[in-house]
């Protein structure tokens, strides 16, 4: 037995009997007409944009958004959960305040009956975010039985592989300005938003937070206004006007299995001045379906054109040496490649050991072509 | 000649003999062993015993059995006596027969989890059972990470991850946590000091999170020979531990031998070089091919010493690779390649600094020779440790330097044999430390009221003065960290010293080549532009410090001296919190700004060690705030001597004192300084000061503020006792320096601090 265990168990003991301090939360309900096209989004839009579950009812979802004390550890409280859903022909908006410490215990009990009528988050950033801070805060309450493991759809993510070329941050104020065309107006930086709840706290001034809970219900609104628009746009992505965005989707419909969709956007800005990047996406997407023919086809495509490089000369040899069968079209493209690339532009080819590895690939090829055709010869005599 | 041989010719060898002031032989001990204890899961001994371990050494029993018993255990056991097993068997036995019991293992530096970690690695291996055991560290991959929350049965890790990362992290560590049966704290007499005060406090916050999550760990501690290894490791772990200190494994016979370098200049007391005696005496057992490690002071005498066996062992074509230097600026690879082949036989000679007094795995060697004293009896004997087989002979050469410490000891054996080794001390209750823990521990769990951090009774006090300062939010019974900031990234448990500098060589303009590492402290004094920077006896010289990006790029050079910079130090008093007036002396207590500056070098010729030269350093200068205790001469004494004899007096006092305190402060003499103002603008008379090397200091000033009169009584005694005329390095310095009667006033003056 442990000397001192006495009076551990004792302190043990205190500790468990102080009473939890608790107070009850503050709960804002607000109403607003529906985003237009949110109640058609599917399950197939939802996973196009990255749900990692088979099923998605929109009137399932629940849109979230924490405002917090800090960004990692902890010591970080969430201190305000934003919370949307449909609701009949309206998007309801709830957003569950603690005005205090004490009231955090009845904040996360309020937001874990809430989450439990839903199927599944949708979030900006609470796959690293979010979602782990509040399982945090449950865990530090003592709440974790309530904390259930709902599926998520980022839209951050999905943003960034939408529009990550084409815009210089993917901060949903700049995807409210640039993609939604509803730009923010005098909003609160979020950076500024624990600094204005601790100002609170000290003089418990609530118009102090009145900037704060705007900000929040406007990112809400915002997550479901940007879910519906996403949505549309993937349904229709041939039609965007920008080339990149059209790029963009078709990598991440292939990336999340609608592989003729995405070869549909990637002819589309084939013939665009993305030509060379759509086309080698094109070749890549028939390559890993194992279409080697068709992979083929677009890299000649892509040599007559004069794009892709060297490199495109020794994918196609590469295509047609080791899966088409073909030695002597093999030799062919690397012989052209040779002539192509050995001369002016050798400086053209960043890696000085393509051109060596090309040499080698020829040797090679030569001699398997004289032993194919000292078969085919002696073949012939016999 | 064998090393048996060699000892023979080397007692034969009157020239050496005459320098040689003590040869202690420590007998051989047989192993004494007992057997693995009943009820231990058979898989254990099992895997043992494939592995040639049949039996298990007496201490190991007796720490298994405290362990399994429930109680808290340290264990104190020499280099290399099998320590490992003393922890690693009780937590595969836990996790063998609960899969879901989990261990913490500190080691203190990274460079030693990765070390003993391979060995529990090995185990686990052989016993093909699925525990998992990973290492978490600064370099463990990201993607890693998670699972190694989720599933890691024993996680091996650093103070700084923990204090850093784990503690603040812990609702992602909720298994562990839950789950946590052990906590094994090795090499615990390397927490003195500042990170022992550190540690400590981490150990308060760890405790406090397993109480959160309703688990109650045990601590295991290994610890070298120090005075008061219980007393520590009871101070770091906040537990009542149970002490196992009888070794029971093997050890050859073993040879000490106290060697005092000659007299050169007999007026002046001045002593041969002890760099020039170790490199006579390590040239030998190179030579010999007996494989030898020589501890230097410093990263510059290693280096110097790395040069001079280099060029002995050097091939035709001047491949060197026998000898190798070993220090803490070399990089990780660098340092296993050389431990790799110490193991291995490849290399006969290494230098290296305390760096590898820790722990680390280069399994024994024959000889070692220590190049000046350790400053301390426990780590002489751990660095001497290094030399031992458990079968055949082994040998120490302790060859002392002209300063005061050295020479005492090396004239006085019988202290160092007879004497217990030193107190590692700790304190953890250092205010200046505790606050910090205190915002850490508040931020990874509201404190309740009432609570007490540590047992500290003013918990309460110091969480409403973090209240007043915007930290914390007093509401409902709990303290609330209330602020954006993040406690642990605002201070590091190692003070300021671990902010590394990296040295990048640019010979080569295309290709830039980081080559090693250095602390913040020491940048100043070793890599200011123009220094002769020396790495694995390669010169470099500085070209640019970039003090802002923690960078000095450095060129290859060849060159026949080195390079050794001035300190120049200034001191201010912030604040007076103690004071006796009546007593003498008169004293005081309290804080201090201590203002450190470069502000030249002087370049040293190889070989003669002449001075060529000056050179300026141009470097912004730092500051420390730490605690203090002064006294001073009163006016009426002080004008009693010229202004010349206080001058000269005052610093033979003060180079007494550095020399003297630590060995009743019981810390290494780096732990404390020593200065002397002629005319003090705070006091307005002479003053002498001592104060903790450290910043918010470790408690070393209050024990002097309470033995100051013992010291000064000891400082005169030693004064007067030492046989020089006027003055030498082994008591107050060169005559050349204090002046031709500095001896008799330091003497003087002390007569009348005492009166």
């Amino acid at each position: 037995m442990i000397p001192d265990l006495r009076s551990r168990l004792k302190a043990v003991a205190e500790r468990a009997s102080a009473p939890v301090p608790r107070a009850d939360c503050a709960v804002f309900r607000l109403e607003g007409p529906l985003p237009d096209g949110l109640e058609q989004v599917t399950a197939r839009d939802a996973r196009r944009l990255g749900l990692e579950a088979p099923a998605f009812d929109v009137r399932r979802a629940l849109f979230l958004d924490t405002e917090t004390t800090g960004l990692r550890g902890a010591g970080t409280v969430a201190f305000l959960v934003g919370m949307g859903w449909l609701e009949g022909d309206r998007f309801v908006v709830e957003q569950v305040l603690m005005r205090d410490y004490p009231e955090e215990t009845s904040l996360l009990e309020t937001v874990g009956a809430r989450m439990a009528g839903f199927d599944s988050v949708v979030s900006f950033n609470g796959k690293s975010f979010d979602i782990p801070l509040l399982r945090d805060r449950f865990t530090m309450a003592r709440l974790r039985p309530l904390w259930r493991e709902l599926p998520q759809l980022d839209l951050l993510h999905a943003a960034r592989r939408t529009w990550k070329e084409r815009l210089e941050n993917c901060a949903l104020s700049t995807l409210e300005a640039s993609v939604l065309g509803t730009p923010r107006t005098d909003d609160l930086p979020g950076a500024l938003v624990p600094e204005r709840y601790f100002q609170f706290l000290k003089c418990g001034d609530m118009a102090l937070l009145e900037d704060v809970l705007r900000h929040n219900a406007q990112d809400i609104r915002s997550l479901a206004a940007l879910l519906a628009h996403m949505a549309r746009v993937y349904a229709q992505a041939e039609a965007q006007t920008s080339m990149l965005d059209v790029l963009s989707i078709g990598r991440a419909l292939e990336r999340f299995g609608e592989v003729e969709a995405a070869r549909r956007c990637y002819r589309v800005v084939s013939v665009t001045a993305l030509s060379e990047r759509a086309r080698l996406q094109l070749a890549r997407s028939y390559r890993k379906a194992r279409d080697w023919a068709a992979s083929a086809d677009v890299y000649r495509d892509m040599i007559d054109r004069q794009e892709g490089g060297v490199d495109a000369y020794v994918a196609l040899a590469v295509l047609l040496e080791h899966y088409l069968g073909d030695v002597r079209g093999a030799l062919q493209v690397t012989e052209r490649a040779l002539w192509r690339w050995s001369g002016a532009d050798r400086f053209r080819v960043a890696d000085g050991g393509t051109l060596d590895a090309l040499e080698r690939r020829r040797a090679r090829l030569e001699k398997k072509l004289s032993r194919i055709r000292e078969t085919t010869t002696n073949g012939r005599k016999g | 000649m064998n090393l048996e041989q060699l000892l023979d010719s080397l007692r034969a060898d009157a020239a050496f003999m005459r320098n040689v002031t003590h040869w202690e032989t420590i007998p051989a001990q047989p192993a004494r062993l007992a057997p693995f204890p009943p009820g231990i899961d058979a898989r254990i001994p099992a895997v043992l015993r494939a592995r040639g371990v049949q039996a298990l050494y007496t201490h190991q029993r007796e720490a298994v059995d405290a362990t399994l018993r429930g109680e808290h255990v340290v264990v104190v056991t020499p280099t290399a006596s099998g320590k490992t097993l003393c922890y690693n068997l009780p937590v595969l036995d836990a996790i063998l027969k609960n899969p879901d019991s989990r261990a913490l293992y500190l080691f203190p530096t990274k460079a030693l989890s990765a070390d003993q970690a391979h060995e529990l690695y090995a185990l686990i291996e052989a016993m093909d059972v699925p525990i998992k055991a990973y290492t978490y560290d600064g370099d463990t991959p990201v993607a890693a990470r998670r699972s190694i929350r989720q599933a890691g049965h024993v996680v091996v890790t650093n103070p700084d991850m923990l204090h850093a990362a784990i503690l603040p992290g812990h609702t992602k560590w909720v298994k562990l946590f839950e789950n946590l049966q052990y906590i094994v704290i090795d090499e615990i007499h390397a927490y003195r000091g500042v990170f022992g005060s550190n540690l400590a406090n981490v150990m308060r916050r760890l405790k406090r999170l397993c109480a959160f999550y309703g688990s109650r760990p045990q601590f295991i501690c290994c610890s070298a020979t120090i005075a008061n290894p219980r007393e520590l490791a009871e101070r770091m772990t906040g537990e009542t531990m149970t002490l196992v200190d009888q070794n029971g494994a093997p050890m050859g016979e073993r040879h000490v031998i106290f060697y005092n370098p000659p007299v050169v200049n007999r007026q002046l007391s001045i002593r041969k070089s002890s760099l020039l005696e170790t490199r006579a005496i390590a040239s030998q057992l190179v030579k010999n091919d007996i494989q030898t490690i020589v501890f230097a002071r410093s990263r510059l005498q290693v280096e110097v010493l790395t040069r001079y066996l280099k060029e002995l062992v050097a091939g035709p074509l001047g491949e060197s690779g026998r000898v190798r230097g070993y220090r803490g600026g070399y990089l990780p690879t660098q340092r296993r390649d050389i431990e790799q082949g110490l193991r291995s036989g490849a290399v006969t000679g290494v230098v290296a600094t305390n760096a590898l007094e820790l722990g680390i795995d280069i399994g024994r060697l024959d000889a070692c020779v220590l190049c000046g004293y350790p400053g301390t009896i426990a780590s002489t004997w751990q660095q001497a440790g290094r030399a031992g087989r458990r079968r055949g002979t082994s040998l120490t050469v302790l060859v002392a330097s002209s300063s005061a410490l050295d020479q005492y000891i090396i004239t006085h054996p019988g202290y160092f044999f007879h004497q217990s080794p030193e107190h590692a001390l700790a304190n953890p209750d250092n205010l200046y430390i505790l606050m910090n823990h205190l915002k850490c521990a508040a931020y990874e769990l509201p404190f309740l009221d009432g609570e007490r951090f540590g047992g500290e009774e003013a918990t309460a006090q110091m969480l409403g003065f973090l209240e007043e300062q915007g930290f914390l939010r007093h509401t409902g019974g709990r303290w609330h960290w209330s602020t954006e900031e993040f406690p642990a990234a605002e201070f590091s448990l190692r003070s300021a010293g671990d902010e590394n500098f990296i040295i990048v060589d640019i010979s080569d303009p295309q290709h830039h080549r980081i080559i090693g590492e250095m602390d913040r402290y020491t940048v100043p004094m070793l890599l200011h532009e123009q220094a002769i920077y020396l790495h694995d006896a390669q010169q470099y010289q500085v070209e640019t410090l970039d003090f802002a990006h923690k960078k000095a790029y450095v060129r290859h050079v060849d060159v026949d001296y080195y390079t050794d910079a001035d300190l120049n130090v200034s001191l201010r008093v912030l604040s007076e919190d103690q004071r006796r007036h009546d007593a003498a002396p008169p004293r005081a207590l309290g804080e201090v700004l201590v203002t450190c500056m470069v502000t030249l070098f002087k370049k040293m010729k190889f070989d003669t060690h002449e001075n060529l030269g000056f050179g300026p350093v141009d470097l912004p200068e730092w500051e420390m705030t730490t605690t203090a205790c002064w006294w001073t001469l009163p006016e009426k004494v002080a004008c009693e001597f010229s202004q010349d004899d206080l001058q000269g007096g005052m610093l033979g006092i003060a180079a007494m004192l550095r020399q003297l305190a630590p060995l009743y402060l019981m810390c290494a003499p780096r732990d404390i300084c020593v200065l002397y103002h002629v005319r003090d603008t705070f006091t307005r008379e002479p003053t002498i000061y001592l104060y903790d090397n450290c910043p918010g200091g470790v408690g070393l000033c209050e024990k002097v503020y309470d033995i100051l009169p013992m010291l000064l009584d000891r400082a005169a005694e030693a004064i007067a006792a030492c046989p020089c005329e006027n003055g030498c390095p082994s008591c107050v310095g060169p005559a050349a320096e204090v002046g031709a009667s500095g001896k008799q006033t330091a003497l003087r003056i002390l007569g009348r601090l005492r009166a």
